[in-house]
């Protein structure tokens, strides 16, 4: 049961960073990111590769976050600036031209094969009369302090509250002396970090591989059930999926995980389209 | 200069309703329609097999991307579950034929259907959606359908999916690529043909509508959530017809067919085609569809000897980076590029058309 517990908050941690990464994104440049799940391996990737290739995890996992940082840069600076402000569907398919490359490069670089994040430690924790996995508690561990760090950025500091101001009137914020592009930019590189860190903490309790993309599939649709545009909504949407991921896997199949999630997601788009904590001014409907 | 001014007026602006909407305008136009009819009747005589089944691949892609495009490009409805309606339309078919042996017509038509009625429900969503909401709708759709499928097949077929006969329409056996071939291109330009004529009839218009500005349409008094219910219905139930020939065609069906890849594929035939444009779902449709042979050709030529793997992954880099450029650089796709050689061939050897059309 204490391992179960501990199963689903460690998943629950790594959906909710990925998908505050996606919806830190959306909020500030309006672009819905698919490639969520694809960033996300990738960086884990890197990082496996890292300490394959002999290097400590202390010193591949700031690596593996600055190459994070990097490639959101990479991917605003070449891509995103361009298409500020054109119809959200150009954004939308752009994402979904850069997870295509991403994945390929995945194949090419690294083989696509299955491999871990070792962090280089024991098996099994004992907690008094329990025994709990390490490589789970490590994940829930740093997925949420991830998420509390996020959170602190978003709401009390300044860079926060300059993507806040963003988020809310581009316009507005332009005038008032604001760099919507470096704001704009940040938000990309925090953005991807978050998914990255997902990544690593993915593989560090399970693994990496093309396949496990998918958990970019379950971040976003704790993102659409939480609302796109609320972080708060996000990180409690995630507990859902979370919750009825590791169920269904646990009692009936893991195959199928993604049924439970899917349902709930087609329920909420029924009767509650902008999302649990979503604006509904968010939500123009026709 | 007046010159610059005049230029970019063009000459064939057309006088009447009736011209604005006629498919085809001028005997220039006529005799390239003639042409290409002539030239794609008597290609299987100048290929060979293998290229005759490319160009079957072609054809069927052709299908898909025009029905895509209709929704994407024309609507405005970004739909990454273009696989899964490919699926459905597969699965549809292939259980009818395995279950009750019925005849081939029957089991296309099934396959319409089942994508009409499934893109019902996607559509009687999509009225309450927006468009970002709508692409992540069907993405989920795509993973639902397929881990549905994938549990179809582990729990009732055999490991390796459905083995479909060749089909027969009574008088024809479709045996041959040829005439696989001949069969499909009839199709295709049925297709081809449908949604021309739907683009210009007042269905096509409330789509655009729709698409380009929801708030705007529906106060001009277009029904915009009639006009999405049916794109959806229109476009899902001509995807999975295509995914039924195709299942036909290739001659199994299995859920391993419709992965997400797939469904990316067809937004990269769209968006290098040339959104919005049916001769664009053309156009992309035979690029994307021989790009990784032709890619698969060079590096033979080279000499390269590159592993299968790394070669799966070189292909997912160019339908990437395709789609990323065209997005940026090229946003209205090959179409546009046709148009603009075109135009700059008819009007050769000036560089610009003059306002009176003289340079025609």
């Amino acid at each position: 049961m204490a391992s179960f517990v501990l199963t689903v908050v460690a998943t629950w941690g790594i959906y909710a960073l990925l998908g505050m990464g996606i919806v830190l994104v959306y909020r500030t440049s309006r672009i819905l990111n698919i490639a969520g799940g694809e960033l996300a391996i990738f960086i884990g990737y890197v990082v496996a590769i890292a300490i394959e290739s002999g290097l400590p995890f202390p010193i591949a996992v700031p690596l593996g976050m600055g190459a994070a940082m990097a490639l959101g840069l990479a991917i605003f600076w070449f891509t995103i600036r361009r298409v500020m402000g054109e119809p959200p569907h150009v954004g939308l398919m752009l994402t979904v031209g850069i997870a295509t490359i991403l994945n390929g490069l995945m194949i090419i670089l690294f083989g696509g094969g299955m491999t871990a994040v070792p962090a280089g430690l024991p098996a099994f924790t004992s907690l008094g009369s329990v025994r709990l996995p390490t490589p789970d508690i490590v994940a829930a561990i740093g997925a949420w302090l991830s998420i509390a760090a996020i959170a602190i950025m978003y709401h009390l500091t300044n860079l926060g509250l300059q993507m806040r101001a963003v988020a809310e009137r581009v316009m507005l914020s332009a005038q008032r002396g604001l760099n919507v592009d470096r704001t704009v930019a940040l938000s990309w590189v925090i953005g991807v970090l978050a998914a990255g860190l997902a990544g690593m903490l993915h593989g560090e309790r399970s693994y990496v591989a093309l396949s496990a993309t998918v958990i970019g599939i379950s971040a976003l649709i704790a993102c659409l059930i939480g609302g796109m545009d609320s972080l708060k909504g996000v990180v409690l949407a995630a507990f859902i999926v979370a919750l009825t991921e590791s169920v269904t896997a646990l009692y009936i199949d893991p195959r199928y995980v993604l049924i439970a999630p899917v349902t709930i997601l087609l329920v909420i788009l029924i009767i509650r389209p902008w999302g649990l904590f979503g604006t509904v001014e968010e939500f123009r409907r026709v | 200069m007046a010159r610059a001014h005049s230029a970019r007026i063009p000459s064939s602006l057309p006088t009447s309703m009736g011209r604005t909407l006629a498919l085809r305008r001028g005997r220039a136009q006529w005799t390239c329609v003639v042409l290409a009819a002539i030239a794609l009747l008597l290609l299987p005589r100048f290929l060979s097999t293998f290229w005759i089944h490319l160009a079957n691949g072609c054809l069927i892609a052709i299908m898909g991307a025009v029905a895509l495009n209709l929704l994407t490009g024309n609507a405005r409805l970004v739909s990454l579950g273009q696989a899964a309606f490919l699926g459905i339309g597969a699965f549809a078919a292939g259980l009818l034929q395995r279950a009750y042996n019925v005849p081939f017509p029957v089991a296309l038509a099934a396959a319409a259907i089942a994508g009409g009625l499934v893109g019902f429900v996607i559509g009687l969503l999509s009225m309450r959606l927006r468009a970002l909401y709508v692409a992540v709708t069907t993405l989920v759709l795509h993973f639902a359908v397929t881990t549905f499928f994938s549990f179809v097949q582990a729990v009732f077929l055999d490991s390796s999916g459905i083995i479909l006969p060749l089909p027969s329409l009574g008088f024809l056996e479709l045996q041959t690529p040829t005439q696989w071939y001949y069969f499909l291109l009839a199709i295709a330009t049925v297709i081809v043909l449908g949604a021309l004529n739907l683009l210009r009839s007042f269905i096509g218009r409330r789509w655009i509508a729709a698409g380009e500005h929801d708030v705007a349409a529906e106060a001009l008094g277009v029904p915009v959530r009639w006009a999405k219910l049916s794109v959806f219905v229109v476009t899902s139930s001509t995807t999975a017809f295509a995914g039924a020939l195709s299942a036909y065609y290739v001659g199994t069906v299995s859920f391993e067919s419709y992965h997400f890849g797939l469904a990316i594929s067809y937004l990269a035939m769209i968006i290098v085609g040339g959104v919005g444009s049916v001769l664009g779902s053309i156009l992309g449709a035979v690029f994307i569809t021989l790009l990784p042979y032709v890619l698969d050709h060079i590096f033979l030529l080279l000499d390269l000897r590159i592993r299968a793997n790394v070669l799966a992954g070189i292909h997912q880099i160019t339908f990437g980076a395709l789609i990323v450029a065209f997005l940026l650089f090229e946003p209205r796709g090959l179409a546009e590029v046709w148009r603009r050689v075109s135009s700059a061939l008819a009007d050769w050897p000036f560089r610009y058309r003059s306002a009176s059309g003289s340079a025609r």
